[in-house]
């Protein structure tokens, strides 16, 4: 995905205008890549701090890597100033979420949506992070080894191996769904498919 | 199902349309706030999980200050100040003998309680409370020509509750076990069973594999240059944090501070230079003699209001312990030090080896 650098060329004079644009062009990104990581419960409160950090190091933000740059501050967030076990809870109460959403879908492909979905809520936190980089983040491998602080050599080994997880993973959920027959998905207050 | 999708398209077919739901502050509210110095407010809904956490900080607070109130109405009152106990500790450390060796090593022990989910593929997994022990060494190479490591020589993990035990066994009863204790360096994802070896200060992998000082993860080098005089071990202490992004205050010098004086290598001076940074906060109190988790005599000393707690054997000034507790004054995790020191020997590594 090719980025607009919202700043660069414009001329902006002041800090308080290149902030404004900055928030505005990047504020959605890093909310879905918090709550990815987190759940919404907690992506609110990530984004403000992420950009409160942006805002103190405005001049330090590279021109070509903005939202590179933010989403580091928001890892870092997550990962330092956010307890692991109640990000965890959050992450794992989204994902049920994202599933009761997907077994209620009745559009396109939404068996294998559900499958997925399943299959990506038994990997790692780790995989679970590389793999949505760049499915969902919408960054380039490039980009999302900057991320992650990696060369992009490792990240595509790292890639590799979580899509062979997930890979694995989904033709377990196959393999047990044609098991079972097709029963009817049950899901807590919601009765039978 | 014989055709078989490609698991990278289905992933980017599944991806949920709430991730694009965005903030609801403005621009302008943020800057108000950060003008103001106070954390941001969304405008109607309130942030919830990280304003719960600075509540059980603060929940933390008000419980250790009963008990610590409670100690002071019963016990004699002749309790030295944090800040007395800390600067004897420091000049006691100043003198010790000043040679380096190989590597740095550290063997301790450590426990931490936390929550984590896995599950059988098409198994929604559950939260599943834990408690798990790890016995660690940690070997960090004083050149860049010798690789650091963490030794893992034992490790194990058991569900809290029965209700935790029983998610646990309907979810395959995997193993559990993980180095969570404060200053510990962290594993992260899949381990193999006991012993294993991970690779440190790998420049390969700096974000897994360099040492973390609070917010910031740094080089052997650079804590071996760190400066003796207080105010500048404060001053590069405070950088480091910013430069992860993050505030410098109390706490993270706290955090700082007893990370260094737990695993990483340093030579007396700095040690003492870094109980003097602890003595200048003014958060320190001295809980009084006490013992740390592995049982061994010590002193007290808390950042109040924190929860977190170091044990230091005042006799050599030596930090035994470091320690969490949560908002009812239960240890959440702990980490105890049972030998460290400069040695010219070589780490004995096991078969299982992660990274390079």
């Amino acid at each position: 995905m090719k980025d607009v650098f919202p700043t660069e060329g414009t001329g902006l004079p002041n800090r308080h205008e290149r902030f404004t644009v900055l928030y505005n062009t990047y504020q959605a990104r890093v909310y879905g890549y918090a709550a990815g990581r987190a759940g919404h419960q907690l992506a609110e409160e990530v984004v403000s701090e992420t950009f409160l950090v942006a805002w103190r190091r405005l001049d330090d933000i590279p021109d070509q890597a903005q939202l590179q740059w933010l989403f580091r501050v928001a890892r870092n967030i997550l990962r330092d100033n956010v307890r692991q076990a109640a990000r965890r809870e959050s992450l794992e109460a989204e994902l049920r979420t994202w599933i009761t959403e997907a077994v209620a879908d009745v559009g396109e492909h939404a068996t294998e949506r559900l499958t997925v979905l399943r299959a990506l809520a038994t990997l790692s936190d780790d995989d679970k992070e590389i793999l949505t980089l760049t499915t969902w983040h919408g960054l380039s491998t490039a980009e999302a080894a900057q991320v992650l602080g990696c060369t992009r050599a490792a990240f595509f080994v790292r890639l590799h191996r979580a899509r062979r997880r997930l890979q694995s993973a989904i033709d377990a959920t196959d393999t047990a769904d044609t098991a079972a027959s097709r029963k009817p998905v049950t899901v807590p207050g919601r009765g039978p498919r | 199902m014989s055709r078989k999708p490609d698991a990278m398209r289905l992933l980017t077919m599944a991806r949920p349309a709430s991730l694009d739901r965005g903030s609801s502050v403005s621009a302008d509210d943020l800057l108000v706030k950060a003008a103001a110095g106070a954390p941001p407010e969304p405008g109607r809904r309130r942030p919830r999980l990280l304003t719960a956490f600075r509540l059980a900080s603060v929940a933390t607070a008000v419980a250790v200050a009963a008990v610590v109130l409670v100690r002071s109405e019963g016990a004699a009152p002749s309790l030295e100040p944090a800040r007395t106990v800390l600067l004897a500790a420091a000049d006691r450390i100043e003198n010790a003998n000043p040679a380096t060796g190989r590597y740095w090593h550290t063997i301790g022990r450590s426990m931490a309680v936390g929550a984590g989910g896995q599950a059988p593929a098409g198994m929604e997994p559950r939260l599943v409370n834990y408690r798990v022990t790890c016995t660690h060494e940690v070997w960090m190479a004083k050149s860049g020509r010798d690789p650091s490591w963490l030794v893992v020589t034992a490790q194990s993990g058991k569900p809290l509750t029965e209700a935790d035990e029983e998610t646990w066994r309907r979810q395959g009863a995997y193993r559990l076990g993980g180095c969570e204790g404060p200053g510990v360096p962290g594993v992260g994802g899949v381990t193999p069973s006991p012993p294993f070896a991970v690779r440190l200060d790998d420049e390969l992998a700096p974000e897994v594999s360099y040492p973390q000082v609070g917010s910031a993860h740094v080089t052997t080098k650079e804590v071996m240059n760190l400066p003796t005089d207080v105010a500048k071990l404060r001053q590069v202490l405070q950088g480091w944090t910013r430069r992860s992004g993050q505030r410098a205050d109390d706490e993270s010098l706290y955090t700082q501070a007893t990370s260094l004086l737990s695993q990483l290598p340093t030579t007396p001076r700095l040690r003492a230079a870094l109980y003097r940074v602890l003595a200048d906060l003014p958060r320190m109190r001295n809980t009084g003699a006490t013992t740390d988790p592995i049982g061994r005599a010590g002193t007290g000393i808390e950042l109040s209001g924190s929860g977190r707690r170091i044990v230091i054997d005042e006799t050599s000034g030596r930090l035994l312990a470091a320690e969490e507790r949560d908002a009812r004054a239960a240890l959440t995790s702990w980490t105890a030090l049972t030998a460290s020191g400069w040695t010219d020997a070589r780490p004995a590594l096991p078969t299982g080896i992660i990274g390079s």
